[in-house]
């Protein structure tokens, strides 16, 4: 939001010769261009064909039906410069052209014969719109002076090339001032107010000729250009020019000394105040959509491009990174690209310099950024593209630049100032020179991980403990038991020990040893009983079994075959040689079949 | 004898017309050459057959999450890391290649997902071997008498008991499912683009999965209380199955 600092006086005799000089080279050039490439049908263009150099005296342009346009000469002028003992001159031609329809239309070149070679100039392509385009401020009937009198033959207007633009965007406003009547005294210029908007000059001023309802005005026209600072309604203020011109309002037409011509020569003319109409901008907030990340602001058309004035450094030699952004915009406001982590690279302050252009009244230029970088390792050190984010405001988009990325070869410290031990020492100490991944791993192939938990047979590995201790307090307490109560306990006990005895006597007679074989199996018959009755095995007589086999309801034949086994074993038992192993191997089978039933009778 | 010389033949001429396929640990080493060539769009190719077919392990994904990095696709490298993470969730490299992904992307306000689950592993052995402990200590008290016993018994149940709460919880926590953003998500109040936006999640940023509706699915940012819904195609989880 700044104000243009200065006011201008403007001069028309000043103005005549206001046309730049150029410092010409010996060839001659022969140019034609134009104040505005879009014009409302109302409106004319301005256009300029200038001769310079060497030879063109007495050139003169032809200037042929223009398509869309009726061209009215509107003035020329001459420049006679001498520069380094050489004259040299340059002639400019204005033409107003007054634009007949809406359409495209192009100048076609023009041509002249300058030293008896032929010249030409590019064609201009110039857009005539049906409706006046921008915030332009309707032209004045009549401006007042200070008295309250119209005044017709001057006014000033403001007007802005568009009237709706995005924050940043370049938006050119001319001040125009139109001037029929002669003026007395330079007039006093007061810029308008352009709060809310960064602003440039666009020097140098236009001088041109205008006809306006039939009437031919003097204009002059001084460009800014403004850069919206933040959405909404931006208003351009108006801009106030105070001056003189002749007053003869009190003049009698009889009277050569009328009281006009006596006002204007001893007070200096009639005072005026032309002031212009304010200026609305609608400023358009930058589109969140398809943001870059890296997005700063930066609003314009810009390419980016990044050098090292070095391709090869040793180690600790500083190198300068140039880093240039270059296009149209607010080049002075423009932020440049980030630098990258730059891995092996200790980078020093950013310093920015400027080159601006304002040619053809627009901001361009670019801004160099350059940064002193020292090489920290040897090698073969890469930095990678800087990228730079923008909003093109004509594509209504945002581009990002991408640089090429750089390389730089260092060397490390001399060897041979190593070998020798005359390298000094090194009083680095350790530094972390970036943060990046670490490298790959060589591992082994798997299929798909196993499931969260990450422990296989979980239960596998904690049910043995827990079932080891059961049986054992199981075991413990079967021992417990059986010790408190013996007798209950072997009955318990009587059937599996039968059964583990048979297999003992299978074995004896297996080996061969029918009397040992005998006498377990025996034993065995004899311990059933009397573990089953609760008496004692060496007192255990045949009536004692029969009573007890009666007494648990034993069956005939149960009982009958026990008996019989009972007598047959007990005679073996006292009998001299036993019972031969066939004899054994038959009572084992009658007894292994008759225990089931046996302990059948004391389930019941 | 000719019909057996000419099957030989054939068979002979077949492994060549039918072409030399790579073995998957063939095709391993030829990505991780491409890697350090700084081919790294092929080493990414390689690494991602190798992954569709079936095959893991916390050093393809850690690769893979590298090619990705290196190229520039750092939500998607650190969807890699989280899922080599799964399996090796105490390697420091792969924690430090996340944690570098995770500044690329700008993101320094999320908090690690319960250090818990990471200890599952360790925390299963110890358990075993408490336990072996324990039941050990009773079997021996069975039969035998001693103070001291009692006390080691008593010492050996308490940490058994602690030891399992905090197996429960790592075992609790390491089942969360997770996913991280592929792109930047505006998570809704509801499945549906009608509902009301909850809260924004940058890309790259890792999210719970708490659930599914058609092409939507609940995330959410336990740290700081969020819940919302994002559409599938946005949110790719971190444990496939």
């Amino acid at each position: 939001m700044k104000k243009i600092s200065s006011l201008f006086k403007i001069t028309p005799f000043l103005l005549a010769l206001a046309v730049p000089l150029r410092l010409r080279a010996d060839e001659p050039s022969f140019t034609a261009e134009v104040d505005k490439t879009s014009v409302a049908l109302d409106d004319v263009v301005t256009l300029r064909v200038t001769l310079s150099g060497d030879g063109v005296d007495g050139a003169k342009p032809v200037i042929p039906n223009l398509p869309g346009f009726r061209a009215t000469p509107a003035g020329q002028s001459q420049n006679i410069s001498f520069v380094n003992g050489r004259v040299s001159s340059e002639v400019s031609y204005s033409y107003i052209l007054q634009p007949q329809a809406a359409g495209n239309y192009t100048i076609p070149p023009l041509t002249v014969m300058i030293g008896g070679r032929p010249r030409s100039t590019a064609p201009i392509a110039v857009r005539v719109t049906a409706a006046a385009g921008g915030g332009t401020a309707a032209e004045p009937v009549a401006q007042n002076d200070g008295s309250g009198r119209a005044v017709k033959d001057l006014f000033l207007t403001a007007s802005t090339d568009k009237g709706t633009a995005f924050v940043g965007e370049p938006v050119a406003l001319s001040v125009r001032f139109y001037s029929r009547a002669p003026l007395l005294a330079q007039p006093a210029y007061g810029p308008p107010d352009t709060a809310g908007f960064l602003s440039e000059d666009l020097p140098p001023q236009k001088q041109s000729v205008e006809i306006r309802n039939g009437r031919r005005f003097t204009v002059i026209e001084l460009k800014t250009a403004l850069f919206p600072a933040a959405p909404g309604t931006a208003v351009v203020g108006p801009a106030t020019l105070e001056c003189r011109t002749e007053d003869f309002s009190d003049d009698s037409p009889n009277d050569p000394f009328g009281g006009g011509f006596f006002n204007n020569f001893f007070s200096g003319g009639r005072p005026v105040t032309l002031k212009s109409d304010p200026v609305q901008v609608k400023v358009l907030p930058l589109p969140s959509a398809g943001r870059p990340a890296g997005f700063k602001g930066d609003v314009g058309r810009y390419r980016l491009s990044a050098s090292l004035d070095k391709t090869s450094a040793a180690l600790h030699e500083p190198v300068t990174l140039t880093v240039t952004v270059q296009g149209e915009g607010n080049i002075k406001a423009l932020t440049g690209p980030d630098l990258p982590p730059l891995p092996g690279f200790k980078a020093y302050d950013t310093l920015s310099s400027l080159n601006l252009s304002k040619a053809g009244w627009k901001v361009q230029g670019s801004k160099v950024f350059k940064t002193i970088l020292k090489p920290e390792v040897s090698g073969r050190l890469a930095l990678p593209p800087l990228v730079f984010s923008f909003f093109d405001p004509g594509a209504r988009a945002y581009r990002t630049e991408t640089s090429q990325p750089l390389a730089l070869t260092v060397t490390g410290a001399d060897a041979a100032a190593v070998e020798t031990g005359t390298a000094p020492l090194s009083t680095e100490t350790l530094k972390v020179l970036s943060q990046d991944i670490r490298y790959i791993k060589e591992g082994p192939l798997r299929r798909r991980p196993r499931s969260p938990g990450g422990f296989p047979l979980f239960p596998l590995w904690n049910l043995p403990p827990l079932a080891g201790f059961a049986l054992l307090w199981a075991a413990k307490a079967a021992r417990g038991r059986a010790a408190a109560d013996p007798d209950a306990a072997s009955f318990r006990r009587a059937g599996r020990r039968a059964a583990r005895s048979l297999g003992t006597v299978r074995a004896l007679l297996d080996k061969g040893d029918a009397a040992s074989a005998t006498e377990v199996l025996e034993k065995t018959l004899r311990d059933y009983l009397s573990d089953k009755s609760g008496l004692s095995p060496q007192g255990l007589s045949g009536e004692d079994a029969a009573r007890l086999l009666e007494m648990r309801g034993a069956a005939p034949e149960v009982s009958g075959e026990t008996l019989r086994l009972w007598d047959e074993l007990q005679t073996a038992r006292y009998a001299p040689g036993g019972l031969r192993a066939q004899e054994t191997a038959r009572h084992l089978e009658s007894l292994r079949k008759l225990l089931p039933s046996l302990e059948a009778l004391w389930k019941k | 004898m000719e019909k057996i010389a000419a099957a030989l033949l054939l068979l002979s001429l077949w492994a060549p017309l039918r072409g030399e396929e790579k073995s998957p640990a063939d095709l391993f080493r030829e990505a991780n050459a491409s890697y350090q060539k700084g081919d790294y769009a092929a080493a990414k190719e390689s690494y991602e057959k190798l992954s569709s077919e079936g095959w893991a392990g916390s050093a393809l994904n850690y690769n893979l999450g590298n090619a990705c990095f290196r190229l520039g696709q750092f939500a998607r490298a650190r969807l890699w890391y989280e899922r080599a993470l799964e399996e090796a969730p105490r390697d420091e490299d792969l924690r430090h290649n996340r944690d570098v992904a995770r500044a690329r992307l700008g993101i320094t306000d999320e908090e690690d997902p319960g250090v818990l689950a990471a200890w599952v592993g360790p925390l299963s052995i110890f358990f075993a071997a408490l336990n072996f402990l324990f039941f050990g200590l009773l079997c021996w008290g069975l039969f035998h008498r001693h103070e001291g016993l009692w006390w080691g018994r008593a010492a050996a149940g308490v940490l058994l008991l602690g030891a399992g709460a905090a197996l429960l919880a790592a075992k609790t926590e390491a089942r969360r499912d997770w996913g991280v953003a592929m792109a930047r998500i505006e998570a809704r109040a509801g499945p549906g683009e009608n509902q009301a936006a909850a809260f924004i999640l940058p890309e790259g940023r890792r999210v719970e999965l708490l659930g599914g509706e058609g092409d939507w699915v609940e995330i959410g940012v336990p740290a700081q209380g969020l819940k919302g819904w994002a559409l599938k195609s946005t949110v790719e989880a971190v444990r496939r199955s």
